[in-house]
């Protein structure tokens, strides 16, 4: 049943089945990035392959050089931008599932303490979500990129480690930071309206704890509405973080992220004034990536997005 | 009378919001030593003292940067709301000072940008929305294309789009370099004795001003390509929004009472509109964001010396300070808009009221 209406309406809206068939190609090209470009052995395979001047271990960074049988979409600085592309598409998974997972959980946890809290608990955690609503979300995830130290001590009294953030990392826990507040706020709504229902006022009846009423009987029918919008939500992430990295707050050149790439190539686009279009293979090929994942996943979430909401579903 | 008290009223409650937001701010710069803290506070560069004792161990004594965190930030606080906003070490000049110096082009690209982005987005939300209606759920050939449109607008990244338009327009047309004015009419204005005043910092307005409108014209031309990277996202965001919320109100069954009264299809579509209007408010927030984003992002790949490109600045270099009072700056912004568009949603309906 549920998957005739889904099927009726890809049919009836042949974007949304352009959309998934984009999605589904990216996936399928992060999953076998390995065998589309196999990395060497013993070395971080999200870094690109080097093929240029070296002295010592010092690398000397050629201009970029056009498609070649060798390296199908050219090199950027030494770098090979067809093994950049396909293991750029894992890292934009990579960046984006973290991030909404991140910020899934943060705002489950404060918008299920505020919503059954209630009272000073409910006032407190909402006026702080108000508070990041109402920071700029590009302002603040720059602030955090550059404020959130590389080396992080924890120190829980008997519990002491070291957490060493990457640039990648501190790229993910800026973005989910600013991204938490919009679920908190949903989950809570959600939590306030199941609250009232026939069903919760029973179990308490009955005599369940307050425990097993939050987690079996409220959690479960509040959960559904942020689910999907974290799910909507992969494409923007994907975008934020990109610009992020366009802006030079990503990983530093070679490491395969589309965003770092068409960034770097940005100083070669104006030193050929004669020729416009000459180092133009750099940053064509990663930009038309970014875009097609960002565009499938817009197209797919329309088409979700009508057949997730309930209201809708049987028309 | 009521308007007035309303507005004093959010005011009041704006306070507790910005002081959580200037503690957020703060705690982010935590993570620096108090060596290079020392310049949230000094307005000159008096800890640059190549001869007789380091000034530095003194300032930090004096501004309690040793001190726990609280007291850090009531002292910080108090200096911030007596107008010392610190010493940007990238610039070697007052933080202030420069933001100030930034600001105008960031404005004047809005204030093109905004007008186009609200008005242009609506009108086609409400286009598509009414052809969407007419034929159903799919509707006709100009809703699929600005459909199609606003998909495309909204998922290409603005700096790709940047990054296009400069080829296209700089290298292979040669119509306009980046930044804000041409060459020789940017070393006129800022050559100190060329007579040139700077009335507002807008250069579109200091043009007329000066009686010098061929530098009007050149700005405008300038701002051509930075404000399309600017609408395109946001118009897309926009019309999108409209149609839905359009659609919507649409089926629902005070249109049928307003047909039933005989009502023409203009009057019945103005009913719909205004409702329409108030789900358009909820996401203003969201479009101040992303034109914000965009800002950024333009002012990057343009080269305009703006808001946008000073904390790329500022952030690439650790100048904290910088990202410390534009953070400042722009939440205070943040909340006046805020403060607008909720008077506005009185307006709109007359269940709110003020």
């Amino acid at each position: 049943m549920e998957f005739q209406v889904v099927m009726r309406r890809v049919r009836g809206d042949p974007l949304s089945l352009v959309g998934a068939m984009i999605v589904l190609f990216f996936m399928m090209v992060g999953l076998l990035a390995p065998l589309l470009a196999p990395p060497s052995h013993g070395v971080d395979p999200y870094i690109c392959p080097y093929d240029g001047p070296m002295i010592g271990e010092l690398k000397i960074y050629p201009p970029p050089s056009p498609p070649s049988p060798e390296h199908p979409f050219g090199t950027l600085q030494g770098f090979d931008i067809y093994y950049g592309c396909i293991w750029g598409t894992r890292t934009a998974f990579r960046v984006g599932i973290p991030v909404i997972f991140i910020a899934l959980a943060l705002g489950l946890l404060i918008g299920c303490t505020a919503g059954y809290g209630r009272g000073l608990v409910d006032e407190l955690l909402m006026r702080l979500a108000d508070i990041f609503f109402a920071f700029p979300g590009i302002l603040l995830a720059i602030v955090l990129v550059v404020a959130l130290p590389s080396e992080w001590q924890i120190n829980l009294g008997p519990i002491r480690f070291a957490v060493t953030l990457s640039q990648l990392d501190k790229l993910v826990l800026a973005l989910a930071l600013v991204g938490w507040p919009s679920y908190a706020r949903v989950i809570r709504s959600e939590m306030l309206r199941v609250k009232q229902e026939d069903y919760v006022e029973a179990a308490k009846a009955i005599g369940c704890s307050g425990f097993r009423v939050l987690v079996q009987h409220i959690l479960p029918n509040s959960m559904y509405p942020i689910l999907t919008m974290a799910f909507l939500n992969f494409g923007k992430t994907v975008l934020f973080a990109a610009t992020l990295s366009f802006l030079g707050f990503g990983p530093e050149i070679g490491y395969a992220d589309w965003a770092t790439i068409i960034s770097h190539s940005r100083n070669w686009i104006v030193t050929a004034p004669q020729d416009p279009f000459r180092f133009s293979f750099t940053w064509i090929t990663p930009s038309m990536f970014t875009f097609a994942l960002i565009l499938g996943w817009s197209l797919l979430g329309d088409a979700l997005r009508d057949i997730l909401d309930p209201t809708l579903r049987r028309i | 009378m009521r308007l007035i008290s309303y507005i004093v009223r959010r005011l009041l409650f704006a306070i507790p919001t910005l002081l959580g937001l200037s503690l957020i701010i703060f705690y982010t710069t935590m993570f620096f030593p108090p060596r290079q803290r020392v310049r949230l506070f000094i307005s000159e560069s008096q800890y640059q003292n190549p001869r007789g004792p380091d000034p530095v161990p003194a300032l930090i004594e004096k501004y309690h940067l040793n001190d726990p965190f609280l007291i850090q930030y009531t002292t910080w606080l108090r200096e911030v709301l007596r107008g010392n906003f610190g010493y940007s070490h990238s610039y070697n000049k007052p933080a202030v000072n420069i933001i100030l110096r930034f600001f105008p082009a960031t404005l004047e690209l809005i204030i093109f940008a905004a007008p186009i982005t609200i008005f242009g987005g609506y009108t086609l939300g409400v286009l598509s929305a009414k052809r969407a209606h007419r034929k159903g759920l799919h509707g006709d050939i100009v809703d699929y294309v600005t459909r199609t449109i606003t998909t495309i607008g909204y998922s290409l990244p603005s700096f790709v789009l940047g990054l296009l338009l400069l080829v296209i327009f700089y290298l292979v047309l040669g119509w306009i370099q980046p930044g804000r004015l041409s060459i020789e009419l940017q070393t006129f204005v800022s050559s100190p004795t060329s007579g040139w005043v700077s009335y507002t910092g807008l250069l579109t307005i200091d043009g007329l001003l000066n009686g010098r409108p061929d530098i009007t014209l050149d700005a405008l031309r300038h701002l051509v390509l930075p404000v399309i990277i600017l609408v395109t996202q946001n118009l897309a965001i926009l019309t999108r929004i409209t149609r839905s919320s359009m659609v919507g109100e649409l089926v629902k069954p005070y249109m049928v009472t307003a047909k039933a009264k005989g009502l023409d299809e203009e009057n019945v579509i103005r009913h719909a509109k205004k409702n329409s209007l108030i789900s358009v408010l909820t996401v203003s927030g969201v479009l101040f964001a992303t034109m914000l984003t965009g800002v950024v992002v333009t002012e990057y790949v343009f080269l305009i010396s703006g808001i946008g490109s000073l904390v790329v600045h500022a952030a690439s270099n650790l100048d904290f300070v910088l990202l410390v009072d534009v953070s400042l700056l722009f939440c205070v912004v943040f909340m006046l808009f805020s403060l607008i568009v909720d008077i506005a949603y009185a307006y709109i309906d007359p269940r709110i009221k003020p």
